[in-house]
């Protein structure tokens, strides 16, 4: 069936996303949390840590659109500042892992011998600890709070992006034009530069995305069981965790940071699966 | 007389397999090329020259034996060095497309060896380079995925000629091609060699294209050359068993076509554990009973060149003749 | 003719967003010949192949009618055609590594086939299946019928497929390039076990391939395909021997060059149109060397020729091709 793969390849397969309307839907999400996250000082119409005694436990109001909490602070106010400070956990812990993981990946895939079994077996031994419990280890010998928090996750996440990409590279030095490049003498640094990053960057957008899903989930972990973004300074996990105990008599102290996390968290997971399903078939060719 | 372009003298390549023991890929292959002449190398799959081309470019490291290339041992030699000398060394692979990098422009991808080896890689001198090759400017800013098989093995020709190399090493640039594209390139290949002295190293499994192609030819069956010699005459005639019933399997498109077919029995066997004696025997119509299964045949020369094959030895033919 | 068991008539295959990718093909097919379908690829021979069993892929189309056997058939509904898949009409295709199930054994791939169509029970289905394996020349059909695919070579493969083809008897076989995948020794293997059903089992065989060559040794009648048509067809020696239509001739002649010994290789210039492109007149016109402005404006149609067969060239009786024998190419 040569004859019809060619035809429907030929279009490529960005266009079919550009006008999925789903995927149009997830960007447009995602943009909003991105929105909220940077400009949300400016945009919160309260002060977000100002106690109201007299107003706790409120529903929705005019003054106040989701309610109070249980010291009469503005839920909106704390909800936008929650997104902030998880979204920020999210992406510098997408980033470092992604830069650390694409490294190691690319030493060890690129390098083989020694180096790649030595980084292979450090790896083997990241991967065989669960993330979180890994992050908890590192948090009792970092301290609590919100860096430590971006730390342990980096490192606890550096495994999984390392061995994504390691295998990518693997696949890479198999096609031709990596051969043919090394048939023509060129440098081996400037092999990896040229051909090799290039052709990294799909599966490296899928990889920071999902890893950005999975800090955010592990960041509202770690912040639940109180080791994570330390109050009063919010962010959605202790939301969750301070909300939980009113969660009879206000149960939207749990249900907005929930819903909030788990709409960018979805969001993220479906990004990165259409980059996956969009990104296939330029690696596969 | 001086020294040929490349010399292989003895070369082996083992692949070690999963659970112990090795693949044999080749054993003890002597081949040579004079500057600027052709040479085929033909084979069926698993024969192992694919393997050879992929020493003589340095992407596998031969387990035994020297390759000279202009008098140099180059086998051996430091990776700097080495990337020195692929300037006169290139490579024409089957696969075009997966050839190239599909997030370069075919510009790019032609001025890659040339800035490579501190050449004249500029946008006037690439054009240059593809106008050569039949194919003009506009092709200059398209993705290698935009060109048809034809175009893009063109492109592939046009990078491999534009450090001028010595030597190139083509591995099946044709087979991938519909027969009417594979004239047009195999033509422009030619008058190529032609123009700039360019030897060649022609690896295919058509013998059609290598008689068109090559000056002489070598035929290899399990890692072994069972016979070489000067082209013509050796695939009209070959003397070796696996030869004739190679140049007899492939089918002619003359609907009458004279010639008695031999169809082998089997298939090729193994590397991983090649038979004793001749490695063709299990399959060879004219096999000598005791005699090919137990004693590996050594050389005989022939009209065109030599022939591994007991019964091309002297004892044999008189004992014929008598 | 008499003794026709496949008739295609008005055969077209469109492509979703793409365009016409095959136009108005009729194929005839008796038993006991074996008819080579052949053309380049792009040409549409593979997607004639697939419309006749009803396989086409999602967002491809079929249309036109099949007779078989006396019954009718609309190609445009692929599953009127599910009768006589499998059943009726087989398929051996390509790749032989991927139209096996990696995970089951032989033995239980044939046996499948025969449960789908043939009432038979288990014991006669696995001796059934040995002597499947025996006649498609495999030497040790035990062995073979407990292996897994990927224990067995390229050609063992392809003979097993062969041997699932014919496992329910099958009365027509389609051969989509089945050698293609093949080294030349066991290419002509296969081709003579395929040769031998057609010659002593009466079966009828259309021979999907770019290899002219195959045609030749094995096809008793030959449709040359070009650009999503059908440009000549006749019986091999009028087609081969005397091509009436240019595109025929010049492939003829890129082949020919090659075994006479030539300082330059005949060769087609240009490449096959895109399916879709919109084109007047004659399809191959662009490429022809004989082509002339009434070509470039008006399509031609199939007519008989004075070989016996029919051609589909406006020039067919002006020009002059050189014949075959002659041993000389056109440079």
């Amino acid at each position: 069936m040569a004859d019809v793969v060619r035809v429907s390849v030929r279009r490529g397969p960005l266009p079919r996303i550009r006008t999925d309307p789903a995927f149009a839907i997830a960007l447009f999400l995602f943009a909003c949390y991105v929105v909220v996250a940077v400009a949300a000082p400016v945009l919160v119409p309260h002060d977000p840590n100002a106690q109201q005694l007299r107003d706790i436990l409120r529903g929705p109001s005019g003054s106040h659109l989701l309610g109070t909490d249980e010291y009469g602070r503005d839920m909106l106010s704390r909800l936008l500042l929650g997104v902030r400070s998880s979204m920020v956990v999210g992406a510098v812990v997408a980033l470092i892992s992604s830069a650390g993981g694409l490294l190691l990946g690319l030493v060890s895939g690129y390098m083989r011998g020694v180096v790649d079994f030595v980084i292979s077996r450090i790896v083997d031994v990241g991967l065989a600890f669960p993330t979180l419990v890994l992050s908890l280890a590192l948090i009792s010998a970092l301290g609590v709070g919100s860096t430590s928090t971006m730390i342990a996750l980096s490192l606890g996440f550096i495994p999984f992006s390392a061995r994504v990409l390691r295998s990518a590279v693997l696949g890479l030095r198999q096609e031709g034009f990596i051969e043919s490049a090394h048939v023509t003498g060129v440098h081996p640094a400037r092999i990896v530069v040229r051909h090799v990053l290039p052709n990294l960057l799909g599966t490296l957008a899928v990889q920071t995305t999902m890893v950005f899903a999975y800090a955010l989930l592990g960041e509202a972990g770690l912040s639940f069981i109180g080791l994570g973004v330390q109050p009063p300074t919010p962010s959605l996990g202790n939301m969750i965790a301070s909300g939980q105990v009113h969660a009879l008599e206000a149960p939207g102290l749990t249900v907005a940071p929930g819903l909030a996390a788990a709409v960018i968290i979805m969001t993220l997971l479906f990004i990165g699966d259409a980059l996956r399903d969009a990104a296939d078939p330029l690696t596969v060719r | 007389m001086s020294d040929p372009l490349l010399r292989v003298e003895q070369v082996s390549k083992a692949f070690p397999i999963r659970g112990g023991g090795s693949l044999q890929a080749l054993r003890n292959v002597d081949f040579e090329i004079n500057d600027g002449e052709a040479v085929g190398l033909i084979g069926e799959s698993g024969s192992g020259k694919s393997t050879f081309a992929r020493i003589v470019v340095g992407l596998e490291r031969a387990s035994a034996g020297r390759v000279h290339f202009q008098g140099r041992e180059i086998g051996g030699l430091r990776p700097r060095r080495r990337r020195a000398i692929q300037r006169d060394i290139q490579m024409v692979f089957q696969d075009s497309r997966a050839s190239m990098n599909p997030r370069l422009r075919i510009h790019q991808i032609v001025a890659e060896p040339l800035l490579t080896h501190g050449l004249d890689g500029s946008r006037r001198h690439v054009i240059e380079l593809l106008e050569r090759v039949g194919l003009g400017e506009r092709f200059a800013d398209l993705y290698p995925h935009q060109l048809s098989g034809g175009q893009r093995q063109r492109v592939a020709i046009a990078r491999a000629v534009s450090t001028k190399p010595r030597l190139i090493v083509a591995d099946e640039p044709v087979s991938a091609l519909d027969v009417s594209v594979q004239g047009q390139v195999l033509n422009l290949l030619k008058s190529l060699q032609e123009e700039y002295g360019t030897a060649f190293l022609f690896v295919s499994h058509d013998l059609g294209v290598v008689k068109f192609f090559c000056d002489r030819v070598s035929v290899l069956y399990l890692g072994r050359v069972l016979e070489n010699g000067v082209a013509g005459p050796l695939l009209s005639s070959p003397n070796h068993p696996y030869t004739r019933a190679l140049a007899s399997a492939a089918p002619s498109v003359r609907v009458r076509d004279q010639r008695q077919r031999i169809v082998l029995s089997g298939e090729l066997p193994s590397p991983e554990n090649p038979p004793s004696g001749c490695c063709f025997h299990p399959r060879c119509p004219e096999v000598i009973p005791d005699l090919c299964a137990t004693v590996e045949p050594g050389r005989s020369s022939t009209e065109p060149g030599m022939a591994r094959c007991h019964l091309l030895t002297p004892a044999r033919t008189t004992e014929g003749a008598s | 003719m008499s003794g026709v068991l496949l008739e295609a008539s008005g055969l077209s295959v469109t492509i979703d967003r793409a365009g016409r990718a095959v136009e108005g093909v009729n194929l005839t097919v008796a038993s006991g010949e074996m008819v080579g379908l052949v053309g380049e690829s792009g040409c549409g021979k593979t997607l004639t192949a697939y419309s006749l069993l009803g396989l086409l892929p999602a967002g491809v189309r079929a249309a036109g009618e099949l007779r078989f056997a006396g019954s009718s058939y609309d190609l445009g509904t692929p599953a009127s055609l599910q009768p006589l898949r499998g059943r009726d009409v087989a398929m051996v295709s390509q790749d032989p590594l991927t139209a096996l199930n990696p995970v089951d054994r032989i033995d239980r791939q044939i046996e499948d086939v025969m449960r789908a169509h043939l009432d038979l029970n288990r014991a006669q289905r696995r001796a059934r299946a040995l002597d499947l394996l025996d006649r498609v020349g495999i030497p040790s059909p035990r062995r073979v019928a407990r292996a897994y695919p990927f224990e067995l070579s390229g050609g063992m493969r392809q003979r097993v497929l062969i041997a699932m083809a014919i496992s329910c008897g099958p009365r027509l076989l389609i051969a989509d390039e089945p050698t293609t995948a093949l080294d030349t020794t066991v290419q002509a293997q296969i081709m003579e076990l395929l040769s031998g059903l057609v010659r002593d089992e009466g079966l009828a065989m259309l021979l999907i391939t770019h290899d002219l060559g195959l045609v030749a040794q094995h096809c008793s009648r030959v449709c040359v395909m070009y650009a999503g048509e059908i440009v000549e067809q006749g019986t091999v020696e009028a087609v081969l021997e005397r091509p009436r239509h240019p595109y025929a001739g010049a492939l003829i002649d890129c082949l020919v060059s090659r075994e006479v010994g030539v300082t330059r290789l005949s060769t087609i210039e240009g490449s096959v149109p895109e399916v879709g492109a919109a084109i007047e007149g004659c399809r191959f016109a662009a490429r022809c060397r004989h082509a002339d402005d009434r070509c470039r404006a008006t399509r031609p149609t199939l007519a008989p020729a004075a070989h016996g067969g029919l051609v589909a060239c406006l020039r067919s009786e002006e020009i002059t091709l050189a014949p075959i024998d002659t041993g000389e190419a056109q440079l």
